[in-house]
């Protein structure tokens, strides 16, 4: 009984392993007013449900390719979709004209000079990418 | 402007639009989706191509009638062909352009047409001005929003099921409208409403007897409260009927004339008034019914669930029907196992006739022939059934699932239900079960 737990639990490690390993972070371009986001304005921001701050603050969402573990990470955190879920979310706004997915950027280091040109924008990187050119937002909590 | 001149004028300015920009800013064919230009540099132009596919076929093992995803296909599984790509194969293209605060969307999808052909058929062609960030109008082709999947019924990788439960979607006959729109969102918490008022008209045609259902005018209001995982969703709409129909037509002509002439013999007048009076019930020109609809959906991690109630009110001889339908499923890892019950009641018409007590022989004939033709246009519309399903979903992609579903329909006592083509030996109140299998993709 015990070794099938444990077969299970290894099991188990292994499907969630890509999805664990990386630590997304939510970053702006250094220029930016915004500071800190709830969790809900994180998740709204990205699925297009909301495209300003209700003090007015604009914010453009920007993604990264699909497959990059940060994005992965970023929607299992933030989001709660995997990418099969976030692909089926964005098809029923695509195909009924209500809305297109964020602008993705190929890479890192791209994302990482575009967000310094544009205060408006906010994306996502792992943590060991972060530098001077980015701030971290903190996130969290309820709106 | 007339709705035909606004889809025309929507198309043209598309059309222009994607000839204007396609030379500098072709997208990059890895992300077709993806607009080439950013959101935030308002004033450039962007457009994107990209579509949407379900290749499904159905097995059952009914022999007497056809099982058909809506009654605007002429056939489908059963009677006319054992194995049918049919009910659920489509292929859909879009073509979406944006300048500015103006979008455009065009959407053309193939599927089994009423002539039995798959000829494509235009889904959407609207223009969007967006006011401010939360509010827009629309002009165009666009869907009518009854219920939470009305939107995006066609693409199936959006949705859990391979088809939306028939039984709530038989009481909507055609998914788009040409007219104009609005939706107003109003954002407070963690929570973001959405109201949608929407005024035009539609169309659908249906097979055999080559009957056309339209609709001049319709308006309708829909709200959608969503609160992260979970949604409401309420609407209500009318419509105004005109039923372009000849075998319906010719009936109603003959009981017209039929009760005249009964009216102008002394002693007949009680029987001409009833044939009047059929009539009267059961023509549906210039009539008007409402739909109204609530549902809820839930969708985090794991569980999935979905549920609504929608009815429409007695329009002539369209019955007063409602339908409701649960769909519950789980999430793990790339399977989504699920199960439906789905169920349609459709009013029974008292059962009103010419009385043929009294009338002279080529009369009660006459009289005989019209009451066989009612009571057979309203049975027809007897579209009593219960769905029960079980599937499973498998994301082989993102963009790339497999279904695998078995439907248990049990038709209401003595109706025919949703099916279609019925044989000589088919029994109304029977059962079946349909195999379907169906792979939905996004590109």
């Amino acid at each position: 009984m015990r070794t099938r737990t444990q077969v299970l639990v290894m099991l188990l490690g292994l499907l969630l392993a890509p999805m664990t390993h990386a630590a997304a972070v939510l970053v702006v371009s250094a220029q930016s007013p915004v500071t800190t986001l709830s969790d809900d304005q994180v998740a709204a921001i990205f699925l297009g449900k909301m495209a300003e701050l209700p003090d007015g603050t604009r914010l453009v969402p920007v993604d990264l390719a699909e497959g990059n573990p940060a994005r992965t990470s970023f929607y299992a955190r933030f989001v709660g979709k995997s990418e099969s879920q976030l692909r089926a979310y964005w098809a029923r706004l695509i195909f009924s004209g209500a809305g297109q997915p964020p602008r993705v950027i190929r890479d890192v280091e791209t994302l990482k000079k575009l967000l310094a040109e544009h205060p408006d924008w906010v994306g996502y990187l792992d943590r060991a990418d972060l530098d001077r050119t980015v701030r971290q937002i903190s996130a969290g909590g309820k709106s | 402007m007339r709705p035909r001149s606004i889809v025309r004028c929507a198309l043209l300015l598309l059309a222009a639009h994607a000839a204007a920009g396609a030379e500098p800013q072709a997208p990059s064919p890895a992300a077709p989706t993806v607009p080439p230009m950013a959101a935030s540099t308002d004033a450039a132009f962007s457009w994107s191509i990209g579509g949407f596919g379900t290749l499904g076929v159905v097995t059952t093992d009914e022999r007497e009638a056809d099982f058909v995803d809506t009654r605007t296909q002429p056939h489908g599984a059963g009677a006319t062909q054992q194995f049918a790509f049919g009910p659920d194969s489509k292929l859909g293209l879009q073509l979406d352009a944006k300048y500015g605060n103006l979008s455009g969307v065009l959407q053309i999808v193939s599927q089994l047409q009423h002539d039995g052909t798959y000829t494509p058929h235009i889904e959407w062609a609207n223009l969007k001005y967006q006011i401010t960030p939360d509010w827009d109008v629309r002009a165009g082709r666009v869907a009518l929003p009854v219920l939470i999947e009305s939107d995006y019924r066609l693409v199936g990788l959006s949705n859990t099921t391979i088809r939306p439960p028939i039984e709530a979607y038989a009481i909507i006959p055609d998914t788009s409208i040409t007219g104009i729109d609005t939706t107003w969102r109003h954002r407070f918490g963690p929570a973001t409403n959405s109201i949608q008022a929407l005024y035009g008209s539609f169309s659908a045609n249906f097979p055999e007897p080559h009957s056309a259902l339209h609709v001049p005018r319709s308006g309708g209001l829909s709200d959608t409260l969503d609160f992260g995982p979970v949604l409401f969703h309420a609407s209500l709409a009318y419509a105004s009927l005109v039923y372009a129909d000849p075998s319906t037509d010719a009936l109603n002509s003959g009981l017209v004339q039929f009760g005249d002439l009964l009216e102008s013999i002394p002693g007949l007048a009680p029987q001409g008034a009833q044939a009047l009076a059929l009539e009267r019930s059961y023509a549906t020109d210039g009539q008007h019914t409402r739909i109204t609809s609530v549902g809820v959906s839930y969708d985090q991690a794991s569980w999935i669930a979905l549920s609504e109630w929608v009815r429409l009110t007695n329009a002539g001889f369209i019955p007063t029907s409602t339908a409701e339908y649960l769909t519950v499923g789980y999430r793990v890892g790339r399977f989504t196992p699920y199960a439906t019950i789905s169920a349609l009641k459709s009013q029974t018409f008292s059962p009103a006739y010419i009385s043929t007590q009294g009338l002279p022989p080529p009369l009660a004939a006459a009289a005989s022939e019209l009451n066989s033709g009612e009571q057979s246009l309203l049975f027809q519309q007897e579209n009593t059934q219960t769905t029960r399903s079980l599937g499973l979903r498998y994301d082989l992609r993102s963009n790339l699932d497999l279904k695998f579903q078995i439907d248990r329909i049990s038709l209401g006592a003595g109706t025919p239900g949703l099916l279609l083509n019925f044989q000589p030996n088919f029994v109304p109140g029977s059962s079946l079960y349909v195999y379907s299998f169906a792979l939905d993709f996004v590109f």
